[in-house]
């Protein structure tokens, strides 16, 4: 830490919850601090009153406590010896591992400018269907899981990075329980890839406000891989409706006017900051983020699920499938605004026609449902649709199904053969010729 | 446009016959035999060869339903 330039106060002005106030001078944004002791991080001043936020609480500081100021924003150190280790918020191993001793960096720097991106165009294949085939993942792309808090959100999390074909992932875990933290690491020690997994995580046993710091320091990990090494960074950001309940958290106790559903007015920018991080570079390095965002009670008008929307390339919907008893990625909810990218082009020349077709055939089997719990006659159609819909959830919406692109087309024309003519699949001749399995 | 003008008229024209049916899993048949041809006729180049001739397999598809 930067012990030169430290400066010291002893005469704390004003005391909340979360925050101290006094008056201090040459003090900068986001600088750290202690105070009594526990790590702080300016977050405003004005003039010379300077309000620090302590990320332990503020409980039993007096009035009269050592203010030190460390004359450096959070900072982490960067380096190929990253690789493999788990962190805490303030980028200080968690494993037992020593301190890296790689080169200093401030975190929460700028996004890279728009104009020197490229454009994402190479697929992400994660062997889920409903991903693959109907919601291909771009690298370069940021996308969440929108996820009741009861479904299987991390170990999907954790198979993705796992199938991945990338160089590094980063875990961002917020506010894991000690249960999920043990996973993700067994889960990654298991399937022998530790050596390019970095981890940051607070657990729920840490002060809820330091997961503000989790994001940054993933992202300057993840820019440090893919700006400096032209590496293919995939970031995984666990669970983002806990990042901004702990924004909420100092906003409030900072007296601020709370937004819509109590959170902070800067909600989107707080967001879009962590977000905009993903990129696609021209010397071939990229970021790529997905993110987790618990809703309650599956409501997508919240406003952190409704902000992220805004800033996301779409987002994938896990839903309890009742007919089933499968999680599966729900094809009517869930959108990779960029798969047009990549499909038909990096895949099948089919993929396009038969991802949509798949999906048709799923909604007849919805309306079906709705006659039939409606008390109405089904129709031939109506049986074959539901019975359909019955086998595509399980042999491809389901999360467990783990397949590359290709045989996932071939099992979807399967179903296709199986349940309906090839008038009712109305896919283009050409391909109808080319693909229709031969029934014996 | 022109292509989406015209092929809308068709739309429109076949909403205006009048079909009779024995029952429901006929007309569903037909329509979905309708339906796919509209859609094959979409996916061909405007005009082409490929076009007329769905065009012309729904125009004969229509004679057999129609009532005077």
């Amino acid at each position: 830490m930067a012990q030169a330039f430290q400066r010291i106060y002893t005469r704390l002005e004003g005391i909340t919850k979360a925050t101290v106030a006094l008056n201090a001078q040459r003090v900068m944004n986001d600088e750290l601090a202690t105070v009594d002791g526990r790590l702080a991080q300016v977050v405003k001043i004005s003039g010379d009153r300077v309000t620090l936020q302590v990320f332990g609480g503020t409980e039993g500081i007096p009035t009269n406590s050592e203010v030190v100021f460390w004359g450096e924003a959070p900072s982490l150190n960067v380096g190929d010896e990253l690789s493999g280790r788990f962190f805490n918020a303030y980028g200080l191993p968690i494993d037992g591992g020593p301190e890296v001793a790689g080169e200093h960096r401030e975190i929460g720097g700028p996004s890279v400018n728009p104009y020197k991106r490229m454009q994402p165009s190479q697929l992400i294949p994660t062997g889920i269907a409903g991903i693959d085939l109907n919601n291909t993942l771009v690298s370069g792309q940021k996308i969440p899981f929108f996820a009741d808090p009861d479904q299987p959100y991390n170990p999907v999390m954790a198979t993705v990075a796992l199938r991945a074909d990338v160089d590094k992932i980063i875990l961002a875990g917020m506010g894991l329980t000690n249960d999920d933290y043990l996973f993700f690491r067994k889960s990654f020690e298991n399937a022998g890839k530790l050596s390019k997994i970095i981890s940051f995580v607070n657990t729920t046993d840490d002060p809820p406000v330091e997961r503000l710091l989790i994001p940054d320091m993933a992202l300057t990990a993840a820019e440090y891989f893919a700006v400096e090494k032209n590496e293919k960074v995939l970031v995984l950001l666990t669970d983002m409706t806990l990042y901004a309940d702990a924004l909420s958290i100092v906003s409030n106790r900072m007296d601020q006017i709370p937004s819509k559903d109590s959170m902070p007015g800067s909600l989107y920018s707080d967001l879009a900051k962590i977000y905009e991080k993903a990129v696609l570079l021209p010397t071939g390095g990229s970021i790529t983020i997905i993110a987790v965002t618990t809703l309650s009670g599956g409501d997508i008008t919240h406003a952190i699920p409704d902000n992220t929307g805004y800033i996301t390339e779409g987002q994938l919907f896990l839903r309890y499938d009742t007919d089933t008893g499968k999680v599966i990625v729900d094809p009517f909810r869930s959108l990779s605004r960029l798969k047009q990218l990549v499909i038909g082009k990096q895949t099948r020349e089919d993929h396009n026609q038969v991802m949509n077709t798949a999906i048709r055939l799923y909604a007849d089997a919805a309306d079906a449902k709705t006659k039939l719990e409606n008390g109405f006659d089904l129709s031939d159609y109506d049986l074959r649709a539901l019975d359909f819909a019955k086998e595509y959830s399980l042999k491809l919406l389901s999360i467990d199904v783990n397949i590359n692109v290709t045989q996932m087309l071939e099992r979807a024309w399967e179903l296709f053969a199986k349940y309906f003519t090839r008038e009712e699949v109305s896919i283009r001749e050409d391909l109808i010729e080319k693909y229709w399995p031969n029934q014996a | 446009m022109d292509r989406q003008v015209y092929m809308y008229s068709k739309v429109i024209d076949v909403c205006r016959m009048q079909v009779a049916f024995e029952d429901f899993e006929e007309c569903s048949v037909f329509y979905k035999k309708l339906i796919n041809l509209f859609r094959q006729m979409n996916y061909q180049e405007f005009h082409s060869d490929e076009f007329k001739r769905y065009e012309t397999e729904i125009e004969e598809l229509l004679s057999q339903k129609v009532q005077a």
